[in-house]
């Protein structure tokens, strides 16, 4: 009932204005012939309604005047340079990173990515570098039983092979490009001893600890 | 002419419009001149002001006429890019033109007149009212529209402009409390 007395109120303005359909307008008369307070409300907007009534028909006539300005600025505009739009790729870029940036989705996605490189930086940590020095030990030999060498570039590999089972030997890494070989010393060697007789070797141009 | 035929004219003008019809952009500007100059003079309070903004508004409907998908009505649509550039040349200030002043610029009648202070109590009692009741008393009597229209060109809930318009007529009655005036005799 109340929904339905508002529903014809709500008509009112419509039913001054003119923008009620006919059968609407006939509904809407005969329920305000039964409706004094229906009646009284639409006096009253219809009071509003005459005052702007009055002024829809004293609206001036079209300005020739101010079409001549409108032909005019729509020529201009017309004439002027089509502007390209040079910034509208950054423009749609900065927009499309700036929604990005806005989502919560990425917000996670780089915390996530930054969770796994302190990760991997952390659990990097204990681990030999990728960089070896000309003489840092290979990861295989401990650095107590291995001595490296760097033989003369006319040593012939039977006359180093002669070298190093004379020493207990054998070759645990290298050559490298600079001719540097890793040699895993017998247990109970003597490092000393085995990196003089090197030294002492025509075939020697370097022998050294690992360190 | 009823209205439904107007609403149907201003959507062909305007599509002929978007075709580029010099004639048919001219019908268009004729049949809705004196609403669109009444609305931008009422709020922008500045003829010359609204004057401005009437051209570059005309302006805007030749040039995006092709935009016009006819969901609004012909008028709203114009009435919306006004509204817009009325409130870009506003930047912040809101003053909006008395009716008074309306009134005596459309007839020439002083407050003396016996018609005119009728009138006059009821333009001062109107220009009381706050911008937004003022607004769509205006889109909904001075303009003809229908509560979505005027949703549409306000760019709020339908429903909010038919609370809208009853909050403005109870603080119209008000008003004339105030000013000691009974609404019967307006």
């Amino acid at each position: 009932m109340i929904s339905e007395r508002r529903k014809w109120r709500e008509h009112i303005p419509l039913y001054l204005n003119g923008s009620l359909g006919e059968e609407q307008r006939h509904a809407f008369e005969k329920i305000l012939e039964e409706n004094p307070q229906l009646r009284r409300e639409v006096a009253e907007f219809a009071k509003i309604h005459d005052l702007y009534a009055d002024f829809q028909q004293q609206l001036p006539p079209p300005s020739e005047r101010v079409f001549r300005r409108v032909e005019a600025a729509i020529r201009t505009q017309e004439q002027a340079p089509v502007a390209k739009p040079a910034a509208q790729p950054f423009r749609r870029l900065g927009k499309t990173l700036a929604g990005l940036f806005a989502a919560p989705r990425l917000s996670w996605a780089l915390v996530a990515v930054q969770l796994v490189i302190i990760v991997v930086l952390v659990a990097g940590r204990g681990q030999t570098p990728v960089f070896r020095t000309l003489t840092s030990t290979p990861q295989a030999v401990h650095p107590a039983a291995a001595v490296q060498v760097v033989f003369q570039a006319h040593a012939a590999e039977a006359q180093i092979r002669k070298v190093l089972l004379a020493i207990g030997a054998s070759i645990a890494d290298g050559p490298t490009a600079e001719g540097l070989y890793t040699l895993r010393l017998a247990d109970k060697t003597n490092i000393e001893q085995a990196l003089q007789r090197l030294r002492q070797s025509p075939l020697v141009r370097f022998a050294g600890r690992v360190y | 002419m009823t209205e439904e035929t107007v609403r149907e004219r201003e959507k062909r003008l305007l599509e002929a419009t978007a075709r580029k019809d010099r004639a048919a952009f001219r019908q268009l500007y004729d049949m809705t001149y004196g609403q669109v100059r009444f609305f931008l003079i009422r709020k922008l309070n500045d003829e010359n002001l609204a004057e401005d903004v009437l051209v570059e508004t005309y302006s805007a409907v030749w040039l995006q006429a092709g935009t016009f998908r006819g969901k609004s009505r012909g008028l709203t649509w114009i009435m919306g890019i006004a509204r817009n550039l009325a409130h870009k040349a506003l930047r912040g200030r809101r003053n909006h033109r008395s009716l008074e002043d309306l009134a005596q610029l459309a007839n020439g009648k002083h407050p003396g007149d016996e018609d005119f202070s009728r009138k006059q109590v009821l333009a001062k009692a109107l220009d009381v009212l706050s911008d937004k009741h003022r607004e769509v008393l205006e889109l909904v009597f001075f303009h003809g529209m229908t509560y979505p229209e005027a949703a549409t060109l306000l760019k709020v809930p339908v429903n909010t402009i038919k609370s809208r318009i009853f909050y403005a007529k109870k603080s119209l009655l008000k008003t004339f409390e105030q000013m000691g005036v009974q609404a019967d005799d307006i």
